[in-house]
C-alpha cells in the first residue's frame, strides 16, 4: 500500500472507524485516540498490509486497542452501563431513541457484531475476522443480539420508553 | 446432521438467508414444527430494526492522519551523485588548471630569483675582493680609501648594469614597452607625483615600491623588477591598496600574480573596474603595463602604471 492508497483509505474509513470507536467507547476524545493509533499502525504496517484489507485491519485493531484499554480499566468504563442516553444530536425518528436504547442492553460482543454488520456491511466472515471469533459465534450472537433488541423494543413499558426519551 | 434445542442458533441465520443445504433445510423445518416458539424468534429477528447510521459524526483530523508523499530515496541519491560528480570534474578541471599554470609562473620566477642571487653574489664577491685588497693596501691612506669608494661604485655600476639587461631580457620575454622610466626617480613618490610623473614623461613606470602608511609610495631601487602586460593578467587575489587621484593614474599593491600570462577579457577581469575608473571607459587597456616585484619579497609591492592613462 503507498501513500495515496493510504490516504484515500483515511478518507474513505476514518468517518467510519471513528463512529465505531464513538459507539462503543461513548467518549470522544478515547474515540479520537483509539482512531489515530489504528491509523499509525496501519501506516507502519503498509508494507504488509493490502489495500483491500486495510479497512477489516483498522477495524481489528482499533477494536484490540479497545479491548486492552478496557481491561486496563483506563479509557473504557461506559461500555456496561445501563441504561444508555442518547445524544441530544442522533435523533432520527421517533422509534431512534428507542433502538439506541435497545442497542445499548447488548453485551460487547453483540454490540460489535451489530455495528461492523450494520454501519460498515461486513460479512460474516469479515467479522469474524475483525473480532477473531469463529464465523458461527458471529452468526450466533448476530441472531441473539437482533431478537433482543426486538424483544425490549416490543416489551418495554410506555412509561420506560418516556423516561429513557 | 440434527437440530436441536442446542444447536438451531448455529443454522437459524443460514436457514433464514437460505443458505443451507437441502438436507439441512428439511431437518430445520422438522425442527420448526417441533419447536414454534423459535419460530417466534426467527420473527423477532426478521422484526429487528437495523441501527441506524449516525452519519452527523465525522472525524474532523483527517489531515493529522494523511501522509505526505514521500521522495523515493533512490532517486535523491542518484541526483547527490550526479552533481557531486560533476562539480568534482568541475573542480579538478579547475584546480588542474590553475596549478599548471602556478608551476609555470614559479619556474619563470625561481629562474629569476637565481639569476638575482647570482648578481648579488658577484656583487658581495666583488666587494670582498676589494675590501680584500684595501687591507693589504694600508687603508689610512686617505686618497686610497677615495679609490676604494670608486672601484665600489664602479663594480655597483656594473651590476646594476647586469641588473639591467636581465630585466630587458626579461621584458623582452614578455611585453616590449615603448619606453621605460627606469631611473631618475625621486626617492619619495606619492600618488600625485607618481601620476604626474606617468603624465609627464609618457613613459611606463617600472619600480618596486612601498607604501607608508601616509599613504605616500616610496620609489625604491629598480631591481628585482618584473614587466608584466597588463593584458595578461587574467586575475588579481589581493588588492589591499588603491591611488586614484583626480582619474589620472591608479597605482595599485600587493597583486598576486599568479595567474599572468592567462589571456583575459575585460569583462571579466574584476581588476578592470580598479584601474580603469569611469572617465577612461574608452582607452585602450592593453597598451597598459603592470609592474610588480618578486612575490616571495614581501615587504616590496607592487605598483600598477597603466601607461594609457598617460595620454
Amino acid at each position: 500500500m503507498n501513500t495515496a492508497d493510504y490516504n484515500h483509505i483515511v478518507n474513505q474509513v476514518s468517518d467510519g472507524l471513528f463512529r465505531y470507536a464513538l459507539k462503543l467507547t461513548r467518549d470522544t476524545e478515547s474515540a479520537k485516540d483509539l482512531v489515530q493509533e489504528s491509523f499509525i499502525r496501519l501506516w507502519t504496517n503498509r508494507e504488509k498490509v493490502e489495500t483491500d484489507f486495510a479497512k477489516p485491519f483498522l477495524f481489528k485493531v482499533l477494536f484490540n486497542k479497545m479491548i486492552d484499554d478496557k481491561r486496563k480499566n483506563k479509557r473504557i468504563s461506559l461500555m456496561e452501563t445501563l441504561p444508555e442516553k442518547a445524544s441530544a444530536n442522533t435523533v432520527f425518528g421517533e422509534d431512534k431513541n428507542l433502538i439506541e436504547y435497545a442497542f445499548a442492553q447488548l453485551d460487547e460482543k453483540q454490540k460489535n457484531i451489530i455495528l461492523l454488520r450494520d454501519w460498515e456491511g461486513y460479512k460474516y466472515d469479515e467479522i469474524a475476522e475483525i473480532l477473531q471469533i469463529s464465523l458461527s459465534l458471529v452468526k450466533v450472537n448476530l441472531f441473539r443480539a437482533r431478537k433482543k433488541m426486538q424483544q425490549i423494543i416490543t416489551n418495554t413499558d410506555l412509561d420506560a420508553k418516556k423516561e429513557y426519551k | 446432521m440434527k437440530v436441536t434445542k442446542l444447536n438451531y442458533e448455529n443454522f437459524v441465520i443460514d436457514y433464514i438467508e437460505g443458505e443451507l443445504e437441502p438436507k439441512q433445510k428439511i431437518a430445520f423445518d422438522k425442527f420448526l414444527l417441533a419447536h414454534p416458539e423459535v419460530q417466534k424468534e426467527i420473527n423477532e429477528y426478521l422484526a429487528a430494526p437495523i441501527l441506524p447510521i449516525e452519519e452527523n459524526i465525522v472525524y474532523e483530523n483527517k489531515a493529522s492522519l494523511r501522509k505526505r508523499k514521500a521522495f523515493n530515496p533512490w532517486i535523491i541519491l542518484s541526483i547527490a551523485a550526479l552533481f557531486l560528480i560533476t562539480f568534482g570534474i568541475f573542480f579538478f578541471n579547475t584546480k588542474t588548471e590553475a596549478t599548471s599554470k602556478l608551476n609555470h609562473i614559479t619556474t619563470e620566477e625561481n629562474n629569476n630569483t637565481t639569476k638575482y642571487e647570482n648578481v648579488e653574489k658577484l656583487f658581495e664577491q666583488k666587494t670582498d675582493e676589494i675590501d680584500t685588497n684595501s687591507n693589504s693596501k694600508n687603508l689610512d691612506d686617505k686618497n686610497s680609501k677615495l679609490e676604494l669608494v670608486s672601484k665600489k661604485e664602479t663594480e655597483s655600476k656594473k651590476v646594476r648594469k647586469h641588473d639591467s639587461d636581465f630585466n630587458a631580457g626579461f621584458m623582452a620575454q614578455n611585453v616590449e614597452p615603448k619606453s621605460i622610466l627606469e631611473t631618475e626617480l625621486p626617492i619619495k613618490h606619492n600618488a600625485v607625483s607618481l601620476a604626474n610623473t606617468i603624465e609627464e614623461t609618457n613613459q611606463v613606470l617600472v619600480a618596486n615600491t612601498e607604501v607608508n602608511p601616509s599613504k605616500s609610495i616610496q620609489i625604491e631601487t629598480n631591481n628585482n623588477t618584473d614587466l608584466i602586460p597588463i593584458n595578461t593578467i587574467s586575475r588579481l587575489n589581493v588588492i589591499d591598496q588603491k591611488f586614484e587621484i583626480e582619474n589620472r593614474a591608479i597605482a595599485t599593491i600587493d597583486i598576486d600574480f599568479q595567474k599572468v600570462n592567462r589571456p583575459i577579457t575585460e569583462n571579466k577581469n574584476p581588476f578592470w573596474d580598479l584601474i580603469k575608473p569611469a572617465a577612461y571607459e574608452d582607452l585602450n587597456l592593453k597598451d597598459a603595463v603592470a609592474v610588480s616585484s618578486k612575490p616571495e619579497n614581501r615587504n616590496i609591492l607592487k605598483t600598477i602604471a597603466p601607461r594609457a592613462f598617460t595620454k
